[in-house]
């Protein structure tokens, strides 16, 4: 390869335009951009380490993007175009899975909800794990600083859409409290599209509230940027190899190598482990890739006898953990209305005539809290197969979850329900809804989704039940860390964008005290084998 | 009112775009799909023909009566299909007014005026 450094001085480079490959140096590089990658790029560059970020997804700026319809930025943003699932193994449903694909990954997707980890999660972490490093007390310092950097508040009670005041009303009366969610928005419009990036831009997204800092302090991104595998010599990570991407074809343009003595991989989830796997770098391979949980989702929608226009007003604005000791949290959302008319029952005429009253249908979604059961594992070509298998007692909650979701809907005021299950075109009453709950049925009539897919590189004290350690290096790699929402150990019940933020802010100022730039060991072992990297 | 030519065809070309951006192993997944369900209807409508030979009104029966199942792979089928070319076909224009959408368009933020208040039915000049 005669590729030299990356070229130009710019910040952000579009991989796809560049005309050759690249070889260049840097003390940190970082595979990823999004909740995870996005927050150790921003912390180490203030720090004051030459930083790169290596995208697989492409750049858009967010003026850019909040002018895609929903269609446009399920194209161009998310994995898979947005047909990304998890196959159900046994008796469970097939789950949609949404997670971004693009400089930003899924927080500029989110609906920006924030909930710190619960605290019972953390005392689980704590007493169960020893993983003291996650106890409430010592992420309090990264919490707040993540709270701070992206701009969280409560959403007013005036930009709730008025099917969310239905539904609000209603489950007072049932005895069901709700509270104000907070997100990471400032001025928000009601546009309710948040899950295809902010049309005003109002939405504190990582690309926003994270990047523009790290690239102030001298980072650099590359978008299209695939990283094959990293580089290990003598037990120590010291850089990647990878390939430019034709944002077009998505086939291999030109091959880069990057060197560093600190390699973080922020991959999400489902990516991460496949990274991991081709490197052939973990010794614990039964707990790489496993023991993903996904906080299976469902939304029931509910027909009114007036219109409720639920697509005005903010995405998600209400939560209620009424019902957290069973293992489900409930949440407001609204859909798009193109996104809200594939959701509908029907065929043709009798499909078009349940569109024509989508003013009249609000809509309501609530997650469960999951004990895990999924499975990344390498797939035919390079996007990986994520296998779910979901336990009953899950089960049992997705359906008690539906029921729960229905009755609030119908003392909120709806003649009709229509539960996530194919074939049950409306439901008229609690009693039916209930038998719906214990009938037997094909839990792949099930509609399910997931936003949240946690815990492939799980972070542990004891090498033999996890990853990564408490400091997020690897348990088998030095200088090769992992900061995305693979670490998490477990499931957290509530929306993982804090979550993963807190702890990949953590992770990065481990990162900043334990390591030193190139520059401070180049006359040690870096100068010795930094140009030995083969490509 | 069936949907015109023009727009059947602009939606199947955009829901191209879509599988055109993901991967191989998207791609091959629907073309496995679609070439399941057209094999379908000796087992969902005990007809001896594919789907492709069928009439309009037989295709909707089919599908129907898919969506329905008793077994969830079966629905998931016309799910997998339904869901993304619906978002295409209700995107814009006529059919995105047809959804009773207060905006002209999904690419345009509402702006920082107030929520309202929804008008009734009545208010509207009666249901879509």
């Amino acid at each position: 390869m005669t590729a030299g450094a990356i070229p130009g001085s710019e910040a952000v480079v579009e991989g796809c335009a560049l005309p050759r490959g690249f070889d260049d140096e840097f003390d940190v590089v970082v595979v990823g951009s999004g909740s995870g990658g996005a927050v150790v790029a921003a912390h180490l560059a203030e720090a004051g380490r030459r930083v790169l970020v290596l995208e697989e997804g492409p750049y858009f700026t967010p003026e850019a993007y909040a002018a895609f319809s929903p269609t446009e930025s399920i194209r161009r943003m998310w994995r898979e175009a947005g047909m990304l699932a998890a196959f159900g193994v046994g008796s469970t449903p097939i789950i949609a899975i949404a997670v971004g694909r693009c400089v930003g990954g899924s927080s500029v997707l989110t609906g920006g909800v924030c909930f710190r980890i619960p605290s019972e999660v953390h005392r689980d972490w704590e007493r169960a794990l020893g993983l003291h490093e996650l106890s409430e007390q010592a992420l309090e310092p990264a919490y707040e600083d993540v709270e701070r950097r992206m701009q969280i508040s409560e959403v007013p009670a005036d930009m709730r859409s008025y099917d969310t005041r239905k539904f609000v009303a209603g489950a007072a009366s049932l005895g069901i409290p709700f509270k104000p969610i907070r997100r990471n928005v400032v001025g928000c419009q009601g546009n309710s599209l948040c899950n295809h990036g902010c049309p005003a831009v109002r939405k504190k997204s990582v690309d926003i509230a994270y990047l523009p800092s790290a690239f102030a302090h001298g980072a650099r991104l590359v978008s299209d940027a695939l990283v094959d595998r990293v580089v290990v010599h003598g037990g120590r990570a010291v850089g990647v190899v990878g390939h430019l991407i034709d944002r077009r074809t998505r086939g291999r343009r030109h091959a880069f190598r990057v060197r560093a003595p600190v390699v973080v991989l922020a991959c999400g989830t489902l990516h991460t482990p496949l990274v991991m796997l081709r490197s052939r770098i973990a010794t614990n391979r039964d707990a790489l890739g496993s023991h993903v949980t996904l906080h299976p989702a469902v939304r029931i929608l509910a027909h009114f006898a007036e219109p409720v226009d639920g697509h005005d007003g903010t995405f998600q604005s209400v939560y209620s953990d009424h019902f957290a000791s069973e293992g489900l949290t409930l949440v407001g959302v609204h859909p798009a209305p193109n996104i809200l008319a594939g959701a509908m029952p029907g065929i043709g005429p009798s499909h078009r005539a349940r569109i024509r009253e989508l003013p009249a249908i609000g809509s309501f979604g609530g997650m469960v809290h999951d004990q895990g059961g999924g499975s990344v594992r390498v797939g035919p070509s390079r996007e990986p197969i994520l296998w779910y298998k979901m336990a009953p007692r899950d089960l049992a909650r997705v359906r008690r979850l539906i029921t729960v979701l229905g009755e609030i809907a119908f003392a909120s005021g709806a003649h009709t329900v229509y539960p996530p299950v194919f074939g049950v075109t409306g439901i008229h009453s609690v009693a039916e809804l209930r038998r719906l709950e214990h009938e037997p049925l094909d839990a792949r009539r099930i509609e399910c989704m997931a936003f949240h897919p946690l815990g492939s590189a799980r972070m542990s004290v004891d090498p033999r039940a996890g990853i990564v350690g408490p400091s997020g290096e690897s348990h088998d790699i030095r200088g090769l860390y992992v900061a995305d929402g693979s670490v998490l150990p477990t499931s957290v019940g509530v929306n993982s964008q804090v979550p993963i933020l807190s702890i990949a802010t953590r992770i990065a100022w481990r990162i900043r005290d334990d390591t030193q730039p190139v520059s401070s060991v180049s006359r040690s072992w870096w100068s010795r084998i930094r140009w030995q990297i083969p490509l | 009112m069936s949907p015109s030519a023009a727009l059947v065809d602009d939606v199947v070309m955009r829901f191209d775009e879509q599988l055109g951006a993901g991967s191989g192993d998207l791609r091959r997944g629907i073309n496995l799909l679609c070439g399941l369900m057209d094999r379908m209807p000796p087992v969902v409508i005990g007809s001896l023909s594919r789907m492709t030979e069928l009439t309009l009104s037989e295709r909707v029966a089919l599908l129907e009566a898919m969506e329905n199942a008793r077994v969830g792979l079966v629905a998931t089928m016309v799910v997998a299909l339904k869901v993304p070319l619906s978002m295409h076909a209700y995107e814009r224009g006529e059919l995105l007014a047809m959804t009773g959408c207060t905006r002209s368009s999904l690419t345009e933020p509402r702006g920082d005026k107030p929520l309202a208040a929804p008008r009734t039915w009545a208010e509207r000049g009666g249901k879509p």
